[in-house]
């Protein structure tokens, strides 16, 4: 996740700077008229925690590679998006400067991209999350799962808008980028997902006043109505976007069309090819929508099955 | 206590002459245009000269060069995978020569430059006092945060006689995190306390 130097231009690592210094110097005021005399320890404590937690390494299956913590929305369901932001910036300052991870000019854009969005936008929809579904122990593990999922790839789009806005890099297809990083990124989204979820679901076990601090009870109809929102919004997106979606071109097979390897491949039967449901009539943008459609509640089944587990198997 | 009576050392000019070095070189490097890859190139071996006047270890410059090389490689196929064309071959190959300059001149930074200087250069330049005492606090802490997950670790592995594989590795590596946490808010706590003891009011003081 840290961009490293001579990727993005100059004019734009400074509009990044600029904003990531508005952003942590509104964060630092907010830390300290909320936390008073405890924002240094508290807050000097928990980056020293995710710098640390950074380096404990979490083994992918099966691959030669390990994934580790971001920590953005960790940091704010824990003390807050205010700490959370502050703390991560400090951590992103210590690792470009002294560990030389991530670049020196690209530092305020990193900060904005994981700081910023990491605590401030994943702390909005863990709110959001848990203010539409009530604050108990199974929302705040499912909110914390959804921000940490979606903190991952908004950091993600935003790193494709500013690649986009660096002006020697109009040679490249913007759009094909987008597309891999995108990909690459929901792919790291899930384990960010995972290792915050397991975490929450450990803290909610030993101490869930951490978590549950400034809990309140949500009326039950509220609650229904909130989630039933929640839910036909992301149905709706599903099927009004997927099949705009659906016109991109992958960024492998637009690879392969320019290469020629597509005419090397062997036509397999799969659950749902080109992300269509077969229909007879053979309506693609129905077929289209109906398959994002399976997509979202897909997803939407797996972040709710994989709190329910998480909150059962953490002892 | 004044400036001048401080009995700590002076922040050197060397320390913001090391970061105004690495600045210029990446900006320098940032503003070529994609021709002129030459002069990046220069830039990248002036940056790799100033790590042979440093004294790195080449053992250093290999492992990060590793590491960096992987980057390099995913990020020039991303580049060329997103379209196959000279102009977009050219562009990824002045992208890369930067990244180079960037990489070295990062890595000689962090051979030159500790935590103590960092620090010292930061209130020079006014960083508000708050942010500093929280980096004062992050840097005296994740040393022995990490000597903490050490401990933890060890205890898990004497515990399960050995190191842990599959499933049981991921949710170990977990509690080791969760507890950390906790173990790290409770001495945040603890800290707090002992600062107030010593008659903390909120208010951020230096020696110099």
């Amino acid at each position: 996740m840290h961009i490293r130097d001579g990727i993005l231009g100059p004019e734009v690592c400074l509009v990044g700077a600029a904003l990531a210094t508005a952003a942590v110097g509104y964060s630092l005021r907010r830390l300290r008229s909320e936390l008073a005399d405890r924002a240094i320890p508290l807050t000097g404590m928990l980056a020293a925690v995710i710098f640390a937690g950074q380096m404990v390494n979490f083994p992918l299956f099966g691959l030669p590679v390990s994934g580790h913590l971001l920590g953005g929305v960790l940091a704010a369901v824990v003390l807050g998006p205010w700490a959370g932001c502050v703390a991560l910036a400090l951590v992103l300052v210590v690792q470009a400067i002294l560990f030389a991870d991530g670049g020196l000019l690209s530092l305020g854009v990193n900060i904005l991209n994981m700081a910023v969005v990491g605590a401030w936008g994943g702390g909005a929809i863990y709110y959001s999350v848990r203010r539409a579904l009530g604050s108990g122990k199974q929302a705040s593990l499912f909110a914390s799962i959804v921000a940490a999922y979606l903190s991952v790839l908004l950091a993600a789009a935003l790193f494709c808008v500013e690649f986009a806005l660096t002006r020697t890099n109009a040679a490249f297809d913007l759009r094909q980028i987008s597309v891999w990083m995108l990909l690459y990124h929901a792919l790291i989204a899930v384990g960010e997902a995972g290792i915050t979820g397991a975490v929450v679901a450990f803290l909610l076990a030993r101490r869930p006043e951490l978590i549950l601090r400034g809990a309140t009870a949500v009326e039950p109809s509220r609650v229904r109505t909130a989630a039933w929102g929640l839910g036909l919004a992301a149905v709706a997106v599903a099927l009004v976007a997927s099949p705009w979606a659906s016109g991109f071109d992958d960024g492998l097979e637009a690879v392969g069309a320019i290469t020629g390897f597509n005419s090397l491949g062997v036509d397999r039967p799969l659950i749902l090819p080109d992300y269509e449901v077969p229909l007879p009539m053979g309506w693609e943008a129905l077929s289209v929508s109906l398959a994002g459609l399976l997509g979202t509640v897909v997803v939407l089944f797996f972040g709710w099955g994989l709190s329910r587990w998480l909150q059962r198997a953490t002892p | 206590m004044s400036t001048a009576d401080s009995p700590l050392p002076k922040s050197r000019p060397s320390s913001e002459a090391k970061l105004g070095f690495v600045l210029a070189l990446l900006v320098t490097a940032g503003l070529l245009p994609g021709e002129q890859w030459p002069a990046v190139a220069l830039l990248a071996v002036v940056a790799y000269l100033a790590h042979a006047v440093a004294g790195t270890a080449s053992t250093v410059l290999w492992r990060r060069g590793r590491q960096f090389a992987i980057v390099a490689v995913v990020m020039g196929s991303a580049g060329l995978m997103s379209r196959l064309d000279a102009d977009s071959a050219v562009a990824m190959g002045a992208l890369l020569l930067r990244m180079t300059v960037a990489f070295l001149a990062g890595l000689w930074l962090m051979q030159v430059m500790t935590a103590a200087e960092l620090i010292r250069v930061l209130r020079r330049w006014h960083f508000p006092p708050a942010l500093i005492a929280i980096l004062s606090s992050l840097l005296r802490y994740v040393v022995v945060l990490w000597e903490e997950h050490e401990r933890l670790l060890r205890a898990q592995q004497s515990r399960a006689g050995g190191t842990a594989a599959g499933w049981a590795s991921w949710i170990a590596a977990v509690h080791r995190l969760g507890l950390l946490l906790l173990r790290g808010i409770d001495r945040a706590e603890r800290t707090h306390r002992a600062m107030i003891a010593r008659g903390w009011d909120g208010t951020e003081r230096w020696l110099s």
